[in-house]
């Protein structure tokens, strides 16, 4: 049996039925909880947001229109809120160990005998986010895109509102001063 | 092809994003220019590295409290919608409370009031005149018989001696 497409489920959610939205929410909650994080560091708050732009996505299900493909609107939302996030003094915080310990599973082997691991891990993961963060908006929310949710530059493209052309310039321009940022490591 | 150009195209040649005239040239650029090839080299370390940037591990109940938030938020709108729906009801029931309430304070007035009109019947100030008349009555009985004596010169009893030689003479 084929499985559904995103907008197809849309639709189906339009029309009133929840499982629909269900089916939407159990594949993309994660990319978006992920970029959330990516983009504000604020690793408590991400699971929130992202419900905040499920939400905001549910409520606004009767005005769908299957223009754009439904990553991309979901991506655009998730972006706003952000940028709101960010602007409104929530900024990344720097996560407690045991915090780190409590919410993650991919951070490094807690088990392993090698704690230093575990410390360049977040180390490392605050040293890209610094990074990241320092870049403007376009060049940030494009190599987040591209990079950890895979999005074409088609999509980056509808996300950000310009051209497939700028988005392969932000990524350019990203790299370049990611690169003089991340020397150390490089 | 230029250096600047070659920079450009390399995060796509990493990714096998370009056609395939594109990349000989990118490659011939590369084996040719050291500055260049360094550059590929760092740019491709470096978007590893990005990798090392850790992912949140979500939380399994993620859908299921989607929904409880949202009935919850549906409640508290239909609460508010519901208060506002029924807004004319709510006007006439509180309307309704009021008159009632000012009803009963006239009917406690007129109550107390009445209460209060009973010591000043007809039939009250009848005995009350009734009284009066016949308190004046009696002073005036009093008045006639002090009369007999002046009105305050009153004799005083006579004492036990007196009385003696009385009985003596007598």
């Amino acid at each position: 049996m084929q499985m559904e497409s995103d907008i197809e489920l849309m639709l189906r959610a339009k029309s009133g039925d929840d499982s629909a939205f269900t089916e939407l929410m159990r594949r993309h909650y994660k990319g978006v909880v992920n970029y959330i994080y990516r983009f504000t560091n604020d690793k408590g708050n991400s699971e929130d947001l992202a419900q905040e732009v499920f939400l905001r996505v549910y409520r606004s299900v009767k005005r769908y229109k299957p223009q754009a493909k439904f990553s991309t609107w979901l991506y655009k939302i998730a972006t706003n809120l952000c940028i709101t996030h960010v602007r409104s003094g929530n900024r990344g915080q720097n996560v407690s160990l045991d915090e780190m310990q409590e919410n993650t599973g991919d951070l490094g082997d807690f088990t392993s005998e090698d704690p230093s691991d575990f410390t360049f891990r977040r180390e490392i993961g605050n040293t890209i986010f610094e990074a990241l963060k320092s870049l403007p908006k376009r060049e940030r929310v494009a190599i987040i895109l591209c990079k950890y949710e895979d999005l074409p530059y088609e999509e980056v493209a509808e996300v950000i509102g310009c051209t497939i052309g700028a988005v392969k310039t932000y990524v350019h321009r990203g790299r370049m001063k990611l690169i003089k940022k991340l020397k150390s490591y490089l | 092809m230029e250096c600047e150009k070659v920079k450009e195209l390399v995060f796509e040649y990493s990714e096998g994003d370009l056609d395939q005239g594109e990349k000989l040239k990118v490659e011939r650029h590369l084996m040719e220019c050291s500055d260049c090839n360094l550059y590929f080299e760092k740019s491709h370390k470096m978007w590893n590295l990005l990798s090392k940037f850790d992912t949140v591990e979500t939380k399994d109940d993620f859908v299921a409290r989607f929904w409880d938030r949202v009935s919850k938020e549906d409640r508290k709108k239909a609460g508010i919608f519901d208060f506002f729906g029924n807004l004319r009801v709510n006007l006439v029931a509180g309307l309704a409370g009021v008159i009632i309430l000012v009803l009963g304070i006239l009917l406690a007035n007129t109550f107390v009031s009445r209460q209060h009109s009973i010591v000043f019947t007809e039939e009250d100030r009848a005995d009350e005149e009734l009284i009066i008349e016949f308190d004046s009555a009696v002073s005036r009985e009093t008045d006639e018989l002090l009369d007999v004596y002046g009105a305050w010169d009153v004799p005083e009893p006579p004492s036990n001696d007196e009385k003696i030689d009385e009985n003596k003479g007598g």
